[in-house]
């Protein structure tokens, strides 16, 4: 496959519903569009938990050839099938590790191990989210596993993997009740659904009384007011300890049992993936029903940054997804639709149509009611907390505990992420801090008094915010030569150099000169300097060096 | 926060023996020195502990000993690590395992000359043929030349090194407040009195300028002009790999290091000019310059060619015109002390705050600091250092926060110094 051209209107990241819809939208409208996916995920990354919470228990796909995964994953995704009939260049395996100034993306294709950038006129993002961790012992036992993931590895594989059968389900939310009734028709035994709220079985808004009934007349236990206490197994997960915890999030003296389980599904939430809204500086805000932190967006899903738009879950987790059997009608396709709109009239210097666009609320139509997670959040985490042993491991990839986020905190002088993770390391390993920098900040806001995880500063995030291989990088076409020096510059180059052959400037200074001499060359070929103006400035230069080195 | 009770303790005692400014390496450690020396002492940082450089740095313990102007403080410093890591007693990931710089084949000539040099008995220098040096780290490309060893020189991680030292000070007696800007220096009769900060005043006869890239602000606000501008690196971080060396390592235009967990950190000496002007204070990473550091490394350490990269930070330190720091008592205003302009500063660092306690309470430094005065800036107007503020209005192109060019750079008449002040300079 031949790289797309380096110059495009359109640029959308992500090939779910949002991004679907905003392709099929833009496209038909004749714009030059570019929708690139991750999808379907090589086993490398799923094990460093791009972008979800894979777990330690990965399907095999080496029985299956690139190719056909692609062609599996297109055929579940017939919206992306349809973009791509509305002339949308749509790209499998491209990753965006970043966005830069000026609608510079960088992209990487999996399958050619190649990378570059690309600028776009206007860029949708469209990256869905990513599965709210939690810590505990056993944590990384194979077989415990994100509710979006498992939602993906039933989708692609059918199975949560081989053998499994008996699924403990954390969080008595659309998520949670989506991936029982996923795994309950692929066969899977619901062992039982747990949530930390004791109401989260009565709330009505957002259950489903039908498949609720239907899981309890097949013997899954529903038990509300309750959390995890630890997982237990050797080659894979076999028990889950279940403990009580009050309404302040301390564990109920005597309330703990053991289920016996092979798989745990942690759906307690998702976050919006952020990533790349952070690296272009973009507004964000907290709001609980979203998730948490979210992009600030407007009723065009346009964000802070001119000629960028966030749509979909990437702009808010919308469980709302989960109720409907039809991509193109979820909230999160509308919000494609009306970015598109709104990137077809950017580029074609129109107002948006009429219609949808004209919906100021659409997010909070589409935004879950309040009962779901978003409000528990926190509950979930500070009586993780509360009932952890210190040796629990909040960094996987780095090892490190709970005890040794509290012994930093004061070293670090405060409750700050990112100054906790620049400490530890925590968030630093192979996941890219994926798997832990919510436990981190949940751990933090569990350490004060009455802090929720909206009270925590989020911790940054840097590009690349994939793990692409070094010599991929370092294949990218980026100028490698410094600017060509206007001829005063070369001149005083060669001054400066026989000033150092005669002993007049050391090479430390010469070194530091150099800088000077590019810095100035920079600077006045920008500002379009006569030779003359240019030889004044690098005769003050050589003056500056040689008097100040002369000893 | 943490701070809360030392923000309080010294909002009820409003004096100090000596206030630092700034909470980099070099302010910590000139703050954990007065206080061993009995002073009693103020830190003020305007974010936190290590914010900026020196939580920002590649976290070589490699000081510029090569600039006879820096040799002195750099041995200082050489010396000093290994006693100052045993004194505090926490985890840095201090390790005094050397430092190689490959050679690419295009600059062998170089290790020749390193190699005839007459050996220093104080510094010494190895060199290695590549099969050596390809011992240390196979990774290197198949074609270097050789490389040059440095055994006396470290690593740490930069930021735990910085907030341990933090660590110290306190424990020592400094109190340190973070989150506080200073906004005032009030001299009388030329001699320092007091500054005033967003957390109200405080009455101290002694104050030291560490401030990094804002060192020149500070200065500003006693009239002394202190050139300095902000300089930004950018590193990049692999996936933790098998480890290789303790050593750091480099070449190519690259600097190296790999953590106690694996990762190795790794930026460019000298990123591309036209990759937004060196000026500004910003901390974003490039796009430009990051591929162009993976470039480099590629060309350098091919044997990594598939790890995966993480992740990349940018900081932002300091640079003078002739690229060596500012350590002296300014002559104007008695009581002011400067150490500023550290482009390589953080190995340094440790001896930085020892000559500043020594500067403070006794008027002279144990090491030859005489190439690090300010003097050296005072006899050549800013308008000569910098040639291109004749261009770009002070206002524009500058960050405010900078301070600079706030006082002493004029567009008219550069008063170039006569020869026989060179002389006597010299």
């Amino acid at each position: 496959m031949t790289q797309p051209a380096h110059t495009i209107d359109l640029l959308i990241i992500g090939g779910g519903p949002a991004g679907q819809a905003a392709a099929q939208t833009a496209a038909a409208a004749g714009v030059q569009t570019l929708l690139i996916d991750e999808g379907p995920l090589p086993r490398s990354w799923m094990e460093r938990q791009v972008p979800r919470w894979y777990g330690e228990r990965l399907p095999d796909t080496s029985a299956v050839s690139a190719d056909e995964r692609r062609a599996r994953y297109l055929a579940a995704r017939p919206g992306l099938l349809a973009a791509q009939a509305a002339g949308a260049d749509v790209r499998l395996n491209h990753a965006c590790w970043g966005l830069f100034d000026g609608g510079v993306a960088g992209i990487y294709d999996l399958a050619a191990n190649t990378a570059w950038l690309l600028t776009a006129r206007q860029t949708i993002i469209a990256t869905g989210s990513i599965d709210m961790p939690l810590p505990f012992q056993g944590r990384s036992l194979p077989g415990v596993v994100g509710g979006l993931a498992a939602l993906d590895l039933l989708q692609a594989d059918g199975t949560l993997g081989a053998g499994s059968q008996r699924i403990v389900i954390l969080g008595a939310n659309p998520l949670g009740l989506e991936v029982a009734r996923r795994a309950q028709q692929a066969g899977y035994t619901i062992v039982a659904i747990a949530d930390i709220d004791s109401d989260a079985f009565d709330s009505a808004g957002t259950t489903d009384p039908a498949l609720l009934a239907d899981l309890e007349a097949g013997g899954t236990d529903l038990i509300p007011g309750y959390t995890i206490a630890y997982a237990r197994g050797g080659e894979t997960l076999e028990q889950v300890m279940l403990t009580g915890v009050d309404r302040s999030g301390q564990r109920v003296p005597g309330a703990t049992f053991p289920v016996r389980a092979d798989t745990l599904v942690v759906a307690i939430g998702t976050l919006p993936s952020l990533e790349l809204p952070y690296l272009l500086g973009a507004h964000l805000h907290h709001d609980a029903r979203l998730g948490g932190t979210v992009p600030t967006v407007s009723s065009q899903m346009a964000s802070s940054i001119p000629g960028v738009f966030i749509v979909g879950d990437a702009a808010g987790a919308s469980t709302a997804a989960f109720a409907t059997a039809d991509p193109g009608a979820t909230p999160a396709a509308t919000q494609g639709r009306i970015a598109a709109q709104a990137v077809i009239a950017a580029l074609t210097g129109t107002t948006p149509t009429e219609g949808e666009a004209q919906v100021p609320t659409v997010r909070d139509a589409a935004a879950p009611t309040p009962a779901t997670f978003g409000g528990h959040l926190t509950a979930w985490h500070h009586a993780a907390i509360a009932v952890a042993d210190p040796d629990v491991v909040i960094c996987r990839c780095e090892g490190i505990t709970l005890r040794d986020i509290d012994a930093a905190t004061p070293i670090v002088g405060g409750h700050v992420p990112d100054e906790v993770k620049r400490y530890t390391r925590a968030g630093m390993g192979q996941c890219q801090g994926r798997g832990c920098r919510v436990i981190v900040a949940g751990l933090l806001a569990a350490r004060q008094q009455d802090a929720s995880l909206a009270d925590i500063p989020l911790a940054s995030y840097r590009p690349p915010v994939r793990p692409i291989p070094l010599a991929a990088l370092a294949a990218v076409d980026v100028p490698d030569a410094d600017e060509p020096l206007l001829p005063a510059f070369a001149a005083l180059q060669a001054d400066l150099a026989a000033d150092a052959d005669a002993g007049l400037v050391t090479a430390a200074r010469l070194h530091a000169a150099q800088y000077k001499i590019l810095e100035e060359n920079h600077l006045a070929r920008a500002d379009n300097l006569s030779d003359a103006e240019a030889h004044e400035i690098a005769h003050a230069l050589r003056e500056t060096v040689r008097h100040v080195t002369v000893h | 926060m943490g701070t809360d009770m030392s923000n309080h303790e010294a909002s009820r005692n409003r004096t100090a023996d000596a206030v630092v400014i700034g909470g980099g390496i070099s302010g910590v450690m000139s703050a954990y020195y007065l206080a061993l020396a009995g002073v009693q002492v103020l830190l003020i940082e305007r974010g936190v502990i290590a914010g900026e450089a020196s939580g920002r740095n590649g976290g070589h313990v490699h000081p510029s000993t090569y600039d006879p102007a820096q040799r002195a403080l750099g041995r200082l410093a050489l010396d000093l690590w290994p006693q100052v890591i045993e004194q505090i007693e926490l985890p840095t990931e201090y390790r005094q395992q050397g430092a190689l710089t490959a050679i690419m084949p295009e600059h062998a000539a170089q290790l020749e000359a390193i190699r005839n040099a007459t050996p220093d008995p104080d510094e010494p220098v190895l060199t290695l043929s590549a099969a050596d040096a390809h011992e240390l780290v196979p990774q290197l490309a198949p074609d270097i030349a050789g490389a040059v060893f440095y055994p006396k020189c470290g690593n740490v991680n930069p930021i735990a090194a910085s907030k341990a030292f933090a660590h110290a000070a306190r424990r020592t007696g400094v109190t340190i407040w973070e989150g506080v800007t200073v906004t005032g220096i009030r001299v009388e009769r030329d001699a320092i009195v007091g500054v005033d900060t967003s957390n109200g005043s405080v009455a101290t006869p002694v104050v030291v300028n560490c401030a990094g890239a804002w060192a020149s602000g500070i200065g500003a606000m006693v009239g002394v002009t202190i050139p300095v501008l902000p300089h930004r690196l950018q590193i990049l971080i692999t996936e933790a790999v098998p480890t290789i060396t303790g050593a750091t390592f480099g070449g190519n235009n690259i600097y190296a290091r790999q953590a106690l967990s694996g990762q190795i950190h790794f930026g460019m000496l000298r990123g591309p000019a036209w990759d937004p002007p060196l000026e500004r204070f910003d901390r974003s990473v490039t796009a430009p310059t990051l591929l162009q550091t993976a470039r480099h490394m590629a060309q350098l350490a091919p044997g990594w060619g598939d790890v995966p990269i993480l992740r990349s930070w940018a900081g932002v330190n300091s640079i003078t015109p002739d690229g060596a720091p500012i350590l002296d008592a300014a002559p104007q205003v008695s009581g002011f002390f400067i150490a500023a302009g550290f482009w390589n500063g953080f190995g340094a660092g440790v001896a930085t705050g020892r000559v500043i306690s020594e500067l403070v309470t006794t008027g002279r430094a144990s090491v030859d600091i005489s190439g690090l005065a300010l003097e050296r800036y005072e006899r050549y107007p800013a308008e000569v250092a910098y040639p291109y503020a004749r261009w770009r209005g002070a206002a524009d192109a500058r960050d405010e926060s900078s301070g600079w060019p706030a006082t002493g750079v004029h567009v008219s008449g550069p008063a170039h110094p006569t020869p026989s002040e060179q002389d006597a300079h010299a």
